[in-house]
């Protein structure tokens, strides 16, 4: 119940301020067209790097967005609030990872083979990447919630702690983007899958407990 | 009836201790002010009674017949994009309050800001923001009601407004607790000077060290 009320609200706060989420997507759709553009006329490089590209250009997008989740409960006071209601932070964290992926991820999962349609007609890997995305996006998102709640605090060196997490994300770039070039060569790219959702399994356990514990401590 | 009891408290902050053995005793439907020099542990004592900050030593035990406790701190806790109406309903939704649009005309009406009701609270006054947030305490039904500097900022009218509500509270049985440099002269109020305990404390330090040489 109380979990629900909490996603009830997160959602509200996001339809309110859907230019936020227009935004995220605002930003995805044209970073992957300059990525594209800058190949020039190399059709081929194109084709051979544009999962990479969206793989990439996600990532930034998710590591852009997530701040608007967290700093505005903590700078307003909502965080502390929520606490003093009798949410836990499991719960606080859990409404917002579940709200990000609605609101940031899903929206760029549905939109990500229309921009290949663009360039390619159809995408003939279009089946994977959407598997691949859904399967590795939510550990980015872990990934991305937990850098920032670890940097609410920070005044300073943002950008150095920031640093710090990126190279977190590097294995399910490396695995999400592997498993489309594994369907190009005409297999099926299920260990790849089963191994992100394994990244998720270990993530996900890691992301509640030290993002509850930053919490607790920010909340003091 | 006992409404909280607060047993030996030892509160640190920074690790800085605040106070050492502080106890306070607070019954049904009774004023509490807690008073103080800044710095001194106010809002700091307000946030271990909400168990967000944990106490070094002691006890703090709240009556179990009190679910839930609002807590209104110096921040306003409201969201600058949203509207002042659709900052009260997600507040009322997430504090289990069921209110209709009337009842939030009428609470924003008390602090003589219902014709804001459809501005963003970015464009508001501090002011203005901090009558929004006491709105919340015209809607609360919390038995245990705790206010940290409710009235800073905002007009006379709206801080006699607030001290008649902390009064129709206070006859429905709720026990307030708040903090403020300003008398707001209520009746049969029990004033908590923490300057005596922290002074107390530096008292015993100088001993201690006077001890130690």
């Amino acid at each position: 119940m109380n979990l629900f009320l909490l996603i009830n609200r997160e959602f509200k706060l996001s339809i309110k301020n859907f230019k936020n989420a227009l935004f995220n997507i605002f930003f995805f759709v044209i970073s992957s067209f300059i990525f594209f553009l800058s190949f020039g006329s190399e059709f081929e490089a194109i084709i051979e790097f544009s999962h990479g590209i969206i793989w990439s250009v996600l990532l930034f997008s998710l590591i852009f967005s997530v701040d608007q989740f967290y700093d505005a409960d903590f700078k307003d006071g909502s965080l502390k609030e929520l606490k003093i209601l009798g949410y836990s932070s499991v719960e606080i964290i859990i409404s917002k990872l579940l709200t990000m992926w609605f609101f940031i991820a899903l929206p760029i999962i549905i939109i990500s083979p229309f921009i290949l349609y663009s360039f390619f007609g159809v995408y003939p890997y279009n089946k994977t990447l959407i598997i691949s995305l859904f399967l590795g996006s939510p550990t980015l998102i872990l990934l991305a919630s937990l850098g920032e709640i670890l940097l609410l605090r920070a005044r300073k060196n943002k950008i150095m702690l920031m640093l710090i997490i990126i190279p977190f994300y590097i294995p399910i770039l490396i695995f999400g983007v592997s498993a489309i070039d594994i369907a190009k060569l005409g297999y099926i790219p299920d260990k790849n899958f089963i191994i992100l959702v394994g990244f998720f399994m270990i993530t996900l356990p890691l992301t509640l407990v030290f993002g509850k514990l930053c919490i607790d401590q920010i909340c003091e | 009836m006992m409404v909280l009891k607060i047993d030996s408290i030892t509160l640190k902050r920074s690790n800085k201790i605040l106070f050492k053995n502080f106890s306070l005793n607070i019954s049904k439907s009774q004023i509490i002010i807690l008073t103080g020099d800044n710095g001194i542990g106010k809002s700091s004592l307000l946030e271990a009674i909400t168990g967000v900050l944990k106490v070094c030593e002691g006890q703090i035990n709240i009556s179990k017949d009190i679910n839930n406790i609002f807590y209104l701190g110096h921040e306003n806790c409201l969201k600058d994009e949203l509207s002042v109406y659709d900052n009260l309903m997600v507040w009322c939704e997430i504090a289990r309050r069921k209110v209709m649009d009337d009842q939030i005309l009428a609470g924003l009406n008390y602090f003589n800001i219902a014709r804001l009701v459809n501005q963003p609270i970015k464009k508001l006054s501090q002011g203005q923001k901090r009558r929004v947030a006491l709105t919340k305490f015209f809607f609360t039904d919390s038995k245990l009601i705790l206010l940290d500097e409710p009235i800073a900022g905002i007009d006379k009218k709206s801080e006699y407004n607030f001290s008649r509500l902390v009064l129709k509270k206070k006859r429905t049985g709720k026990t307030i607790i708040l903090t403020s440099h300003t008398d707001l002269g209520f009746k049969n109020q029990k004033i908590v000077d923490l300057n005596r305990f922290s002074k107390k404390l530096n008292k015993n330090k100088k001993l201690n060290n006077w001890e130690n040489l």
